[in-house]
């Protein structure tokens, strides 16, 4: 083969190569809005999830503000003649169904618990939408901001609960309960002997003698009883009380912030790594 | 003693063994010595706190709960002459709970703590004036709780919207809780 009939043969490969990769993609959660964001440029989306544009529910609301949204049902997703549908393990079940028995290509992601199971998920994204190089530069960037929060090694870890709502809390297997772990806190809750997320009564939070708070958000805004627990007295009155090594703090981190995983944890995870810092300059010495 | 004497004298001395035993049960296990040691400090141990935050205001407020709804109770049995009445038959509590909740939802009451009470009085006595208004002044017993069961459904039915039209996801869940 001539020199030149290659280099024909290899900008057609080239071409095929990229028409085979998807440019209509819709994404029917959350949590793949946010891989897609970080993988593909906005004209590759033909839709997100509208949740992705709520600021309550979406850490890239901003970023999303601008992008064609949809509400999970079909008769708004066949019309975009999507060539890539990425969709969550739950969730919009039976518009993924549909979408699958009239031919279209869905690709499901578990929910992540781990940041492990994460990056294998945005490589195989990544595979699909060829945008592998971006995908690996995404990963780098938070593990370098992780590495960056790591904790000393030798320093104490001190203990912390996530106290949501409702008095939600994450257990062990959760992703918040990796990342309080790798930035160098225990997660009381797991401790506890909750598994995944649950329910920790007031008393139990008090009893395991937290000394980092991680509160859910409290939205003026918008009341409801849920969040009213986020304000009894008697957390206050814990945390004007000296912990087991002196200090006390609480950091509020919204639960978007964290539910899903991504390059926007970097900014909880900052927030988490300044409380435990600080936590430890006050120490009894 | 009377026998209404000795009745009085029991439920009184069974009122403080079940206040004090509130004060044990919990999630988490304290024991009586820890919860009265507890209760008596000044600088309160964990345990103290969650019996001085936690139990103590609880068992408390199901003491002055309970005391009202008796009174209510016995005052509506006298009026309406039934021993099962009791105020959410006319619509009062029910009013009260819409009350609430437009103080509370709206956010008033998280400036203004006292907005959740007076709104909960205020919606009681709107319902005792729209009693009055529809049931008329000599009426029968019959007749007013029929005008309460009116009044019960339209403050059930506005609270439900109320909470529906909350732009919080967790309000439309408590709908339940205010309309027990």
């Amino acid at each position: 083969m001539s020199p030149r009939l290659l280099f024909l043969a290899l900008l057609l490969l080239a071409a095929t190569g990229a028409a085979a990769a998807p440019q209509r993609i819709v994404s029917l959660n959350l949590c793949t809005d946010l891989m897609l964001l970080e993988l593909v440029d906005p004209a590759r989306i033909a839709a997100l999830t509208y949740l992705v544009r709520d600021p309550q529910l979406s850490p890239r609301a901003g970023q999303a503000r601008d992008l064609p949204v949809h509400h999970g049902r079909v008769e708004e997703i066949l019309p975009l003649r999507p060539d890539l549908i990425v969709a969550g393990r739950f969730g919009s079940r039976q518009t993924v169904q549909l979408l699958e028995r009239l031919g279209h290509p869905v690709e499901r992601f578990e929910p992540v618990t781990r940041l492990g199971e994460y990056a294998v998920q945005l490589r195989r994204l990544a595979a699909l939408l060829g945008t592998t190089a971006r995908a690996e530069r995404r990963l780098r960037q938070l593990e370098t901001a992780l590495a960056a929060l790591e904790p000393t090694p030798g320093t104490r870890y001190p203990g912390a609960v996530v106290y949501r709502a409702n008095g939600f809390s994450t257990g062990a297997g959760t992703l918040v309960d990796e990342l309080l772990g790798r930035v160098g806190l225990i997660n009381l809750t797991a401790e506890l002997g909750l598994d995944q997320n649950g329910q920790l009564s007031l008393e139990q939070l008090l009893l395991s003698d937290p000394e980092l708070l991680v509160m859910g958000e409290f939205d003026p805004a918008q009341p409801a009883l849920a969040q009213q627990l986020l304000r009894h007295p008697a957390l206050a009155a814990l945390l004007a009380r000296p912990g087991p090594h002196g200090a006390r703090h609480s950091v509020t981190i919204p639960a978007r912030d964290w539910n899903c995983a991504g390059t926007h944890l970097v900014q909880p995870l900052a927030a988490l790594a300044a409380a435990r810092r600080r936590l430890l300059e006050e120490d009894w010495r | 003693m009377t026998r209404a004497g000795r009745l009085t004298l029991l439920l009184s001395l069974t009122l403080l063994v079940l206040f004090v035993a509130s004060l044990v049960a919990g999630r988490t296990s304290v024991t009586l010595l820890q919860a009265l040691v507890g209760l008596a400090s000044d600088d309160p141990s964990l345990i103290g706190l969650v019996v001085q935050q936690i139990r103590l205001p609880r068992s408390l407020l199901a003491l002055l709960i309970g005391a009202s709804l008796g009174l209510a109770g016995a005052a509506l049995q006298g009026l309406l002459r039934n021993p099962l009445a009791e105020p959410g038959l006319i619509g009062t509590s029910s009013c009260a709970a819409l009350g609430a909740v437009l103080a509370f939802y709206s956010g008033l009451s998280l400036d203004h703590a006292l907005a959740l009470p007076l709104g909960g009085l205020a919606g009681a006595l709107l319902a005792v004036a729209l009693l009055y208004a529809l049931a008329g002044r000599d009426s029968s017993p019959l007749t007013l709780i029929l005008a309460g069961v009116a009044l019960n459904s339209l403050a059930g039915a506005l609270t439900s919207l109320a909470l529906n039209l909350s732009s919080n996801p967790f309000a439309a869940y408590e709908i339940f809780f205010w309309l027990m």
